[in-house]
């Protein structure tokens, strides 16, 4: 090689070790790369997993929560409708006398003589007089526990599957209206104010919007139920931007912190026995979520409570 | 092509045949300034279009041109990726790792590799076949690696190519007979 030529060979050696050198350091950091990409990619494979099985937890405890809460519900009205039911069978053989005696003389089988006498034995074995206060109210709480098992499945059913085919472009004030008609009674001692302002339409169920309203004003007037002043409800039907809003607000008992953090589950209440199933506040949101909004509490013990629901204004196709 | 494969043509080139061969064989086939960078891809006309080159030039079969490309481009791979090679033990096992070991590694370190399939099955302590599919076919190129490896490792190796994608089959099949140590 000539001097020339060498100096050529040499400053190209230098350039191609300065090139190994960058791909070497090129390399190094893909393959870092590669690891820590690697890596997210299984953490969050994890996550996702952890989150489904967080969730299934979730329903299982929901369900739990539900079948308990079902269980306990539903014992109560069942166990003194089959008591009572028990303590008809128990005059059943009286009645039974009765009535076929009754029959036979009727149909002049048996003298007056026997007749009476069959009617003292009865009245013996089973007073008459207890006979006529008492099956009345056997009967009565029966059927009392049994209407309130039938309303229990009902709210459990309209909590399970709320009617979603009544989907429809719709002005929310007349689920107000109609919700507010169907109070009308129980709210006759209420002050009511309504402040309700034209709204657009939105893709939404008026049926069970009408439910949400119904248990919001319900709610509040149970709030307000014994306590000194008046009570006082406050409806507010409004559209602020992309979203349409519904206050109730009461001069009520208001809410603990842990009444609030558990207000949306089923058979959550702190009402009497008998009083409430706790399922209202879960249906109300149950129905705001398949209307893709949410419940907002604001509540304090002893001055009263604000319920809003904020509903996304929905158009036809935003299914 | 990744631009270590080019590298690696470009330093034996310039080894056996100097600086200027390698210019004249750039300016021929390769667009202007070009640069080749291991990482980087390159359209595989120019390897192909220099190793016809190369042929014509050494008046020898272009099948015996990549037979000795490959032989060559093995020592340079692992000169240049000597952590991949701490993995085997020897010549049998670097044969059955190419594909699930070695070209792994390589989709780590380049983005979108353009590799070849490449199966094993060990017929006894002798013999390997080894199934070679690639829509580049550079088979011959792989049995140049094949006795790379095998030099490296002081084997006595032997390709029987019994199937080639050149003849029509949808992939090469090469027995392999190796002996040594
Ligand atoms: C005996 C062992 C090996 C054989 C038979 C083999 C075979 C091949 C063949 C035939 C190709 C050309 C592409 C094609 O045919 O489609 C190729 C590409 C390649 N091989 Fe291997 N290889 C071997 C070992 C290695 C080793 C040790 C490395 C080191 C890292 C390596 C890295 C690569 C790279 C970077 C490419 C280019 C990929 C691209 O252009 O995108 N190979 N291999
Ligand atoms: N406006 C309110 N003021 C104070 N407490 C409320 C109000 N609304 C709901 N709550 C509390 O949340 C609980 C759950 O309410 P929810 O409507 O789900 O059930 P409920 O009213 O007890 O029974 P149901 O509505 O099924 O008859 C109530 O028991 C009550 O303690
Ligand atoms: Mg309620």
């Amino acid at each position: 090689m000539t001097k020339q030529a060498e100096d050529y060979y040499r400053a190209y050696l230098r350039e191609k070790q300065a090139r190994d050198e960058l791909e070497h350091l090129l390399e190094e950091k893909t393959r870092a790369l590669y690891e820590s990409n690697q890596a997210l990619e299984e953490k969050i494979l994890q996550l996702q997993n952890q989150q489904a099985v967080l969730m299934q937890a979730e329903k299982m405890a929901t369900l739990g929560t539900l079948s308990a809460g079902v269980a306990h519900e539903i014992n109560n009205p069942l166990a003194y409708a089959m008591s009572n039911l028990e303590s008809l069978n128990y005059v059943k053989p009286v009645l039974g006398g009765l009535l076929s005696v009754s029959k036979d003389f009727i149909a002049k089988e048996i003298s007056n003589d026997d007749f009476i006498t069959e009617l003292k034995r009865l009245n013996q074995q089973q007073s008459f007089g207890f006979l006529i206060t008492d099956m009345d109210e056997l009967l009565d709480d029966a059927q009392d526990g049994l209407r309130r098992i039938g309303a229990i499945v009902k709210n459990l059913l309209s909590f399970a599957r709320p009617k979603n085919n009544l989907l429809a472009m719709a002005d929310i004030s007349k689920s107000l209206e109609s919700g507010l008609k169907l109070l009308n009674n129980q709210l006759k001692n209420t002050h009511l104010i309504c402040h309700v302002q034209p709204i657009p339409l939105s893709y939404c169920n008026l049926a069970t919007l009408n439910q949400v309203i119904v248990n919001l004003l319900l709610n509040a007037k149970q709030a307000c139920d014994g306590r000194e002043q008046k009570a006082e409800i406050v409806v507010k039907l409004f559209s602020e931007r992309s979203f349409i809003y519904l206050s109730v607000e009461d001069n009520g008992c208001g809410m603990s912190e842990e009444t609030i953090k558990r207000i949306f589950d089923p058979f959550f209440t702190t009402k009497p026995v008998g009083q409430g199933t706790g399922m209202g506040m879960s249906i109300v949101y149950s129905i705001i979520q398949e209307h893709q909004g949410r419940v907002l509490i604001d509540s304090t013990v002893g001055a009263g409570s604000k319920v809003v629901c904020e509903l996304p204004i929905l158009e036809e196709t935003d299914e | 092509m990744k631009g270590i494969v080019y590298r690696g043509l470009e330093e034996l080139v310039i080894e056996n045949h100097g600086m200027a061969a390698w210019e004249a064989l750039l300016d021929k086939h390769a667009p202007k300034n070009r640069v080749y960078i291991s990482a980087q891809s390159y359209p595989d006309e120019e390897l192909f279009a220099m190793a016809n080159e190369v042929a014509s030039i050494l008046n020898k079969p272009l099948v015996d041109v990549l037979r000795v490309f490959g032989e060559y481009l093995f020592g340079y791979l692992i000169k240049k990726h000597s952590r991949i090679l701490e993995q085997f033990d020897g010549f049998q096992s670097l044969i059955l790792g190419i594909d699930s070991v070695i070209h792994a590694e390589v989709a780590k370190l380049y983005n979108e590799p353009n590799l070849p399939q490449i199966s094993c099955e060990q017929i006894d302590d002798k013999h390997i076949l080894l199934n070679y599919c690639s829509v580049r076919k550079l088979c011959f190129c792989a049995e140049g690696l094949i006795y790379g490896a095998g030099a490296h490792y002081g084997m006595k190796t032997q390709i029987d190519h019994q199937q080639c994608m050149h003849d029509g089959y949808e992939q090469c099949r090469m027995l392999l007979t190796y002996e040594g140590q």
